[in-house]
């Protein structure tokens, strides 16, 4: 017999959402907001990020230079935020380029059915087992190719787990009464898709949205770390960190500063993104 | 059914402590920093080999009481009061003595028979995780099979092969009994069976039924059946404990409760129950809504629904009043209105009964053999029926009949493998002009059982209704928006509402309009009042016989129910594993029943 | 008949589904060992087209930009680049097979010692660390909170997870490096030590950095899959019967998680792949990501070949494993049908 549970909204601080308290949620938020201004505001730096200064190289902390100088004599904290810029876009458009493809693929998977979403369930299963990190260094390494080379890269091979989230979820909506209603009373398919199925997804998009910002920020830093995908000097915080690792006794500012932000920038995407996922799970749960 | 175990609990010459005896068990919620009650100060006392039930709606409590007689409460509910299990007190037990009581004094079967066995497990290993030898050790592999076997065969299940079977293998009648031979796997004094029998069939709720009955002799177990089907309670228990809101309303032994009930929501409850004998002009059904914890009113909780309601009943809390012998009621008016209560009570025994309505006319579907098969599996194996404009046909089986299959074939949702469907003049089939299917669509349309996911729930009601008309004409949208919420019964003002805000009921309500706003011939409903409480059916039937009249719509009527059959529909065709058995007028095939099994449909139907 | 002759009876029927289950795993591995077959195939293809469609040719690749026409003369001759590519294929995979994967250009000696060497000084011993770590601990840890979950431990437990699980690897790995290792001295951080307890000793912060983010994630999916399990009605029933927490804990909670796991302890082996790359730069150790790392630079197309074809061998063969046990412990998979709905 279902109808309305008689126990009450214990169920909300239940495993899912209570479990991460809202303090952390708004710290996460106050970091992204903050390197979103970065993003916004480059201007905000006190130098020129790229002007060097052979003489000035290597320096600690001063007044004129917050966090030093690197070995280049460029302004460390300047560069710091002129890499706000490639740090925040570079995943936003990966994420929002495997969202997009996923979800249109999955969808049409899910809601099809037979042998369409049995040819793509074959292809995404094959993909799945493939870390894409690891074939992005190796063809980027090889080829020498650039950026867009690993975006592409990481992209297709970061395709199949988010496809099989949507295609799940457009699995189990497809039965829903709901949707069959729509059906019934004579709806468009593409209708469906758009006005019954995706506005029940938007939780979920966003979530996901989210959490592939956070894969992606890992991955291309890692890249640049490796010192590939991005050119030489780019105020990018993972190639900051791959070129003054060397000097790091002299000036270790110059390498955790972009470190300390990218862990930050990471941590906080994947909170906003789980606490969205959990709220996404919680009310699907209470159906 | 009364049996000679029946024991009088006033008396103080019982030779025995009772099994269970609860005394003021209150289970409170704590909701943004303060307490809810869910229930409130429940008294219960169970006879050994006693089998009482405590029945109620939905938001009476009584699952949660389940569950804190096991003190298996989940997190964030605490629990108040004493738990007396044989003689003994439980209260204050820490979680390592409950744990001993747990299956040796007390066990526990549910509602869902798959969900409560482990899917990993063979059905005899689970059995055997709580069989232990005489010095209390677990058994050795022989003898642990022997004792399995056994206790497989205690609850009528003889072939031993299903202990080697997982429960995915096995029906859902047999997990019942798998389940229940291991709730008993050692003896306890109680058992509580929360909704065993809900998500089964109507032939296996009678073995279940029976299965828990011959153990009360067989074992002494007593036996707590909560329920929401009066029937059932009937049919098992001897003494009856109401809910509602959280309180026991009232409490007798089931004779007495069903012949003079003492407060206004049992009668309500009884005269609402659609009876299966004969069909009734209106069902009696109950206005309003349970309220939610929290928001229940500080005197009498049935008030705000109950036509007998007085000022004094808004005053002061009432008590549970003792009106008779072992009968108790929370009612200060029972002595004033117990003519009239006893009135509502037997009136749908009295009502005479009502002809149909239908006049036959031109048929609006027609099947001929149709047949729809999934791999190797007959879903509906050749049906022939007919659905005249203006009538009521109903399509009546258990699980697996094919019913709801041969209703997707109806409305176009599911094509048949072969055999032919016609609506409307049209031959169903995958390739059909767009003018053909329009057709199909303005002349047969669907309303589906669960109302909690029959509605987008992202979407307001006023925007699921206009995609609907909008396919007819897109002009005067808001205004033909209004006219349905009319049409069925609900304020205008709802079409800005979201699901989530509205009750069951209301939602069913909302899906029957959909499926008016292509003005169809003829509406396909699927268990629509399944899902729904027994008071909430009675409006829903009512409001269909109200748009049969109105509109002169037909139906097509999915049911297991056959009570429902009675009073909604004007034929019927029985099914059974895909295949139609027998069709009639729906007087004439359950009052004389042809088939076998329609004649074991309607003896195992719990009667009161 | 009697219960004993029933009993009987029974028994030889479990032998035969026995017998059935055990032919139907066998027939599974085969089919699942054909399919990763298959596959090996088309990324060896893909590895071979597409190291040999690089800018120039591989002979550009090996003499360097400026070489003369006449030294990449000698170079296609003496590695027959001018063969027919599937003919070069060919060779090169029946080599393969004899476990020789050719000739390192920079280190001068076979590919496969190279490897080998770099698997079993350092690679395959810090995985077998890591790994053992990440899921014993993350495991547990995920229990715990599971069972505590919404109380203060569990919270907590949450926050920290989120943290290790996101930070990146080689931001963590030159946080741990520089604290434990340069500043205060605790272990070693550069290169692979001498052999034996000296290795694990250098390989303790390398582990660590590694297991942070595994144990990370370990725990927050074990902590999501065992709640899960713990609000179901199995769970409620089995405590209402009374059975034995601890039989609780084998039969319901891990039982019921063994899947999930099983396919997380597979993906943790695939991710410490990824991650050997960043922890043997940060640490300069001599493993087989420093190995793919140093080759790429250097052009070192034998060595790019080996290492991605070992790497593909063993991504196939976690899959299977987990494919192969995930149909050993559910019954479902197993019986061919799928849960009733």
């Amino acid at each position: 017999m279902t109808a309305t549970s008689v126990i009450p909204a214990v169920r909300r601080t239940r495993w899912g959402v209570g479990s991460l308290p809202p303090v952390t949620v708004t710290i996460a938020l106050v970091i992204l907001a903050g390197v979103i201004v970065m993003v916004l505001f480059p201007g905000i730096a006190p130098l020129d990020p790229d002007r060097i200064d052979a003489a000035a190289a290597l320096q600690g902390p001063s007044a004129a230079h917050w966090l030093g100088t690197d070995e280049l004599g460029r302004d460390v904290l300047s560069r710091v935020i002129a890499g706000a810029r490639t740090a925040f876009l570079a995943p936003l458009g990966l994420a929002t380029g495997i969202v997009a493809l996923s979800l249109t693929i999955g969808l049409i998977a899910g809601y099809a059915g037979g042998w369409v979403d049995t040819f793509i369930g074959r292809i995404v299963d094959v993909l799945y087992a493939v870390p894409a990190l690891l074939v992005a260094i190796v063809v980027v390494g090889v080829t020498g190719g650039g950026f867009v080379m690993a975006i592409v890269i990481l992209t297709i091979f970061g395709l199949p787990s988010s496809t099989r989230l949507f295609r799940a979820a457009a699995m189990e909506r497809v039965r829903l009464p709901y949707i069959e209603a729509a059906r019934t009373v004579g709806t468009s398919p593409v209708r469906i898709l758009f006005t019954q199925m995706l506005p029940t997804l938007r939780p979920l998009i966003v979530a996901t949205l989210f959490l592939q910002f956070t894969y992606g920020l890992i991955e291309v830093s890692t890249l640049s770390f490796l010192g590939l995908g991005v050119p030489p000097g780019a105020s990018d915080w993972g190639r900051m960190m791959f070129e003054n690792r060397a000097s790091i006794s002299a000036n270790a500012w110059a390498t955790i500063a972009p470190g300390v932000l990218l862990v930050l920038l990471a941590v906080s995407t994947n909170v906003v993104g789980d606490w969205l996922y959990n709220r996404y799970e919680a009310k699907e749960r209470q159906r | 059914m009364t049996t000679a175990i029946t024991m009088t609990t006033t008396t103080t010459t019982t030779i025995a402590p009772p099994a269970l005896e609860v005394r003021g068990l209150t289970v409170t919620a704590q909701r943004d920093g303060h307490p809810v009650p869910i229930t409130e100060d429940l008294d219960l006392t169970v006879a050994p080999g006693e089998a009482v039930a405590i029945v109620g709606e939905s938001g009476s409590g009584k699952s949660v009481t389940a569950k804190a007689l096991m003190r298996l409460l989940p997190m964030g509910l605490t629990v108040d009061g004493a738990v007396h299990l044989g003689g003994r007190d439980t209260t204050g037990f820490t979680e390592r003595r409950m744990r001993r009581l747990r299956g040796t004094e007390i066990s526990m079967v549910m509602q869902d028979p798959f969900t409560m066995l482990n899917p990993m497990e063979t059905c005899g290993a689970q059995l055997a995780a709580t069989l232990t030898g005489p010095d209390g050790r677990r058994l050795s592999g022989a003898r642990r099979r022997e004792e399995v076997i056994r206790r497989l065969a205690e609850v009528g299940i003889t072939d031993p092969a299903v202990a080697d079977k997982y429960p995915f293998e096995l029906s859902g009648g047999m997990r019942q009994r798998v389940g229940i031979a291991a709730a008993i796997s050692r003896n306890p004094r109680v058992i509580i069976a929360d909704e065993p029998t809900t998500a089964l069939d109507v032939t296996t709720q009678k073995e279940i039924l029976d299965l828990l009955n011959s153990l009360r002799t067989t074992h002494r177990i007593a036996v707590v059946l909560i329920t929401h089907d009066l029937g059932v309670a009937f049919s098992l228990c001897d003494r009856v404990y109401v809910m509602y809101a959280g309180q026991i309303v009232e409490t007798a032994d089931a004779s007495t409760l069903m012949d003079q009930p003492k407060h206004p929501y049992t009668a309500s409850l009884l005269a609402a129950d659609p009876p299966i004998d004969r069909r009734v002009e209106k069902l009696a059904s109950i206005p309003g809504s349970v309220p939610p914890p929290g928001r229940r009113p500080a005197a009498c909780r049935f008030a705000p629904r109950c036509e007998w309601a007085v000022d004094a009943c808004r005053e002061r809390p009432i008590e549970l009043l003792q009106v008779g012998e072992d009968h108790a009621a929370r009612c200060i008016r029972f002595a004033e209105i117990g003519d009239g209560l006893q009135a509502l009570a037997m009136a749908r025994r009295d009502q005479p009964h009502t002809g149909s309505l239908a006049v036959p006319a031109a048929p609006v579907i027609t099947t001929r053999d149709a047949r729809r098969v999934y791999g190797a599996k007959v879903a509906v194996a050749g049906a022939t029926i007919e659905v005249r404009r203006g009538e009521s046909v109903g399509i009546v089986g258990e699980s697996g009949s094919g019913k709801t299959t041969l209703a997707r074939m109806l409305v176009g949702l599911t094509l048949p493998s072969s055999g032919s469907v016609q609506v409307g003049g049209v031959e169903l089939s995958s390739r059909l002009s767009r003018a053909d299917r329009d057709r199909v669509r303005s002349t047969v349309q669907m309303a589906f059982q669960d109302p909690s996911s029959t509605l987008n729930p992202s979407r307001s009601v006023g925007s699921t209704l206009r995609e609907a008309l909008r396919l007819v004409s897109l002009e005067k949208l808001d205004e033909r928006t209004a006219e349905l919420l009319e049409l069925v019964g609900l304020p205008p003002d709802y079409a800005k509402r979201m699901p989530a805000q509205l009750s069951g009921g209301e939602r069913q309500r909302v899906a029957i309009a959909r499926g008016l706003a292509r003005d169809p011939d003829v509406l396909v409903c699927d268990e629509v009042v399944s899902a729904l409480d027994v008071s909430v059916q009675a409006h829903i039937l009512n409001l269909l016989r109200d748009l049969q009249t109105k509109l002169g719509i037909g139906y097509v009527f999915i049911t297991h129910d056959l009570a429902v059959v009675r009073q909604i529909t004007d034929r019927v065709y029985v099914m059974r594993r895909g295949e139609i058995v027998e069709s009639g007028p729906t007087d004439q095939v359950l009052d004389e029943p042809r088939d076998d099994y329609t004649r074991s449909l309607l003896a195992s139907v719990p009667r009161h | 008949m009697s219960l004993a002759a029933a009993g009987a009876d029974a028994l030889d029927h479990r032998r035969a589904v026995r017998w059935s289950e055990v032919r139907l795993i066998a027939t599974v591995i085969a089919k699942r060992l054909l399919a990763g077959v298959v596959v090996l195939f088309i990324v060896t293809v893909l590895i071979f087209l597409f190291i040999h469609a690089a800018p120039g040719g591989p002979e550009v690749a090996i003499a360097g930009l400026d070489a003369t026409p006449e030294q990449l003369a000698a170079i296609r001759e003496l590695y027959r680049l001018d063969d027919p590519l599937p003919v070069q294929y060919w060779t090169y995979i029946s080599s393969a097979l004899t476990g020789d994967l050719g000739t390192s250009f920079m280190l001068r000696e076979p590919v496969a010692d190279a490897i080998g060497r770099a698997l079993s000084g350092v690679t395959i011993p810090l995985i077998i660390i890591t790994w053992t770590t990440a899921l014993v601990f993350g495991v547990s840890l995920g229990y715990i909170s599971a069972r505590k979950r919404g109380q203060l431990l569990d919270r907590a437990i949450v926050g920290i997870t989120v943290v290790g699980a996101t930070a990146p690897m080689f931001a963590t790995g030159l946080l741990i490096s520089t604290v434990f290792g340069v500043q205060l001295r605790w272990f070693p951080f550069f290169g692979s030590g001498s052999g034996g307890l000296d290795t694990l000793y250098h390989l303790v912060l390398p582990a660590l950095t590694m297991v942070i983010v595994m144990l990370a994630s370990t725990t927050r999916i074990s902590r999501v899959r065992f709640a899960q399990v713990l609000e179901e009605d199995q769970y409620a029933f089995a405590k209402a019967r009374g059975v034995s927490p601890r039989a609780i804990f084998g039969r319901i909670i891990f039982r019921n998680s063994a899947v999930q796991l099983i396919t997380w302890a597979g993906s943790v082996i695939v991710g410490l792949m990824t991650g050997l790359i960043i922890v043997e730069q940060i640490y300069s150790l001599p493993g087989i990501g420093s190995l793919l790392i140093t080759a790429i630079g250097s052009r070192d197309i034998p060595m790019i070949q080996g290492i991605t074809l070992v790497i593909a061998v063993a991504i196939v063969l976690v899959t299977i494993i987990v494919d192969v046990l995930c149909i050993i412990v559910d019954p479902r998979i197993r019986r061919g049908m799928e849960a009733d709905a």
